[in-house]
């Protein structure tokens, strides 16, 4: 090889150093930044776009076609693009399409995900909006604690739901049994109540927050809470579940079934008692027409208390606000509310709405509904709930003891408490 | 490259302007590729570095104004209490899957290699396992691995073994499960490469061998392994690569659980990353998760290389 050649290879690589240096050079500053631009409002068409995790050919998919074909019926200018995203990808590809800001209009959120996204800041600020709106007064404290971030209140709710205890008449009245009050009973009665290949009670201790969601409500009634994780209470709130599972009253298959799951062996005749809430009885309607099922209140310990379940609508922060805060404005009137709550298995949002009045297990479910609390703890929620989870799955699987679970839980969980 | 330059002088030299076309259209050539690698392999690596020197989180994605924290995430993923038993169940599951997935496909390979009646077909048929998506074959493991109504269950009570063991939900039972499903979905293909490489040994040495009177055994220890020696290193890094980063398997069989038995790093990059929104972790720990196999590719570079000299 050649002095020259050697020189011209040289000078290749420094071609190629410069390119990469210019590539690294357009990454190399702090990452993010690109937020949307601001609104500007125009009275032209507008195309919204709106996203949710409703399945098609659900009744609460048809649901929403049904109104939004109404309101682009009524406003001629507006026209909504719908489209599904699945429950489990909806957060990723939220933040992913806000990276290339590229956000749909309209979301519907699983409300404890809310705070979350209002962090980030794709979701528009609607409490001027709400001010002048004059209306939120009507909606429970606990449905809007989830959608507010610092004070400042991002979206509305769009369903509501809490957990209760379902139950089949007919096995319980084969064991002469009337539905637990307490927790003694509850243990009593579930293991009775387990006969063959049905099992007493099942519920759902799957690793993703639903699990969460399912014991928040034996956390609360023994007194313990998130943030007091290693306080006698709360070890007693995980031994107690975890004795359920270990009685053999609940299957240890609950640790890989999610609430959906948990709906199918109640329905199938193969737990004779389940913890789910409102959303899985036009569910049962149809898996199960002659299962001949009562919704109670769930048993008690030192008090009362059911986990707050919901959905909201987030607006982005974009030059649609305005166009989509009419929209969802318009799905709050009570008569298109009530409609969309009875397609999807919701308790009332808006005192002044009266969706199902004529069903017991309704009744009972907005009677629950009084002592449900939110998980209102934060945009870290997410990362508390996995936490949480690990301690459930090892207390119930038998490969820690409850306190040891939840001692190294609230280590990770402490520092993201707001 | 020294055939060019010995015809280059012969090359007659034109004007200033000709050359500078001439010299421009050695980069023309260059530019594809050039530029496929900058924009796909470059830049994302260079982008996955940035935000990994970066505080980001939720509230700074987009806003902006993350703070510079050099190595700190990088720091905070390794001493995390977790770092370790993740990397060890990811180990675990990488050299458990491999050692069988090599093992079992190769005996496959030597099968068909000798080649009966019908044993394209059979192999086409073995192809199926591996072209699947990974969803579906997890998802078939995952109902199979149930403890009332799985298959697996029902399979051990022909033997008078009856149980309800819920294989997946159980955090001892979790991962020996999760690496066989694993072994199932790879035996194909390690079965194809060492297949393809049988293919190319010649026959005439085993020929010549069998009438020195060398036994089966003497045949494969002393024709088959040396001779494949390359195509049993490229499997095992293309497979160890592969293993080391898989994700969909076992977040559609556990999504890492019960109680983080199966928690490999990449299902703990991705709660990092995109549940936890907590990205500038989640980019320090996918780097983390790049570094093993490409110690071991440039490990198997050089042995290559040492290899290739020695010929």
């Amino acid at each position: 090889m050649s002095a020259s050649r050697h020189g011209r290879m040289r000078s290749r690589l420094a071609a190629l150093a410069v390119a990469a240096v210019a590539v690294t050079g357009l990454a190399a500053c702090a990452p993010g930044g690109g937020g949307a631009a601001k609104p500007s409002h125009s009275d032209g068409p507008v195309k919204l776009t709106w996203w949710d995790y409703y399945q098609p050919g659900t009744t609460a998919s048809d649901g929403l076609d049904t109104m939004i074909k109404k309101y682009e019926k009524s406003h001629p200018n507006v026209t909504v693009d719908r489209q599904y995203v699945a429950y489990d990808q909806l957060k990723q590809t939220l933040l992913q399409s806000a990276g290339a800001a590229s956000v749909p209009d309209i979301v519907i959120i699983n409300s404890p995900d809310h705070q979350q996204f209002a962090e980030t800041g794709i979701a528009a600020d609607l409490t001027k909006q709400l001010k002048d709106w004059g209306q939120l007064s009507k909606y429970p404290k606990g449905l809007i604690a989830s959608a507010t971030y610092k004070g400042k209140v991002y979206g509305l709710p769009i369903t509501a739901n809490c957990l209760a205890l379902f139950y089949d008449k007919k096995a319980l009245a084969d064991a002469g049994l009337k539905p637990p009050t307490t927790w003694d009973e509850l243990k009593e009665d579930a293991l009775k109540l387990k006969s063959g290949s049905r099992y007493g009670l099942s519920f759902s201790a799957i690793n993703n927050q639903q699990a969460v969601f399912q014991w928040l409500p034996t956390l609360w009634q023994a007194g313990g809470d998130l943030n007091k994780l290693t306080s006698p209470d709360s070890v007693r709130a995980l031994d107690f579940w975890a004795g359920l599972v270990k009685d053999g009253s609940v299957s240890k298959e609950a640790l890989n079934w999610d609430q959906t799951a948990a709906e199918v062996e109640f329905a199938q005749g193969r737990a004779a008692m389940m913890i789910n809430g409102p959303w899985q009885i036009p569910t049962l309607a149809k898996d199960a027409p002659n299962l001949d099922y009562g919704v109670a209140l769930l048993p008690k310990d030192k008090e009362s208390a059911s986990a707050l379940g919901g959905e909201n609508y987030l607006i982005t922060d974009g030059p649609n606000e305005q166009a989509s805060w009419d929209l969802v404005k318009w799905l709050q009137q009570p008569a298109n509310l009530e409609y969309l709550a009875k397609q999807n298995g919701s308790l009332p949002t808006r005192s002044d709405t009266q969706p199902f009045s004529d069903s017991d297990a309704i009744k009972t479910f907005t009677k629950q509904l009084q002592v449900a609390r939110p998980r209102a703890y934060g945009s870290n929620y997410a990362e508390i709930a996995d936490a949480v989870v690990i301690a459930i799955q090892s207390t119930i699987s038998g490969s820690a003891t409850a306190k040891d679970a939840l001692d190294k839980a609230a280590a990770t969980v402490k520092p993201l408490l707001p | 490259m020294t055939a060019i330059a010995q015809t280059r002088p012969t090359v007659p030299r034109g004007t200033a302007g000709r050359r500078l076309a001439r010299r421009s259209a050695r980069y023309l050539f260059v530019a594809p590729a050039l530029f496929y690698l900058l924009l796909l392999m470059f830049y994302p690596l260079a982008y996955t570095f940035n935000l990994s020197v970066f505080d980001v989180n939720a509230g700074n994605f987009l806003r902006g104004g993350a703070a510079f924290v050099g190595l700190q995430n990088y720091l905070d993923f390794i001493s995390s209490p977790d770092f370790l038993s993740s990397l060890a169940i990811t180990l675990i599951f990488t050299v458990g899957s491999l050692v069988f997935q090599h093992v079992i496909g190769f005996c496959f390979a030597l099968f068909f290699n000798t080649g009966f009646p019908l044993s394209g077909l059979l192999r086409a048929i073995m192809m199926v396992v591996w072209v699947l998506p990974a969803v579906v074959s997890a998802s078939l493991w995952r109902w199979m691995y149930a403890g009332s109504y799985g298959v697996i269950n029902a399979f051990l009570g022909l033997f008078g073994i009856h149980t309800t063991q819920a294989w997946l939900t159980d955090p001892s039972t979790a991962l020996p499960a999760v690496i066989i499903s694993n072994i199932w979905i790879g035996i194909p293909f390690h079965m194809m490469l060492v297949f393809a490489g049988l293919q190319t040994i010649p026959t005439t040495l085993y020929e010549a061998a069998a009438i020195d009177g060398a036994s089966a055994w003497r045949r494969f220890w002393s024709i088959t392994a040396p001779l494949m020696r390359p195509v049993i290193l490229t499997a095992l890094l293309l497979g160890f690569v592969h293993t080391f980063k898989v994700f969909d398997i076992i977040y559609v069989m556990t999504s890492g659980g019960p109680a983080n038995a199966t928690n490999v790093l990449s299902i703990a990059v991705y709660k990092l990353s995109f549940e936890y929104f907590r990205l500038g972790d989640g980019a320090a720990a996918a780097n983390v998760l790049l570094v093993i196999p490409l110690l071991l590719s440039i490990v198997y570079l050089f042995f290559r290389r040492r290899e290739e000299t020695s010929l």
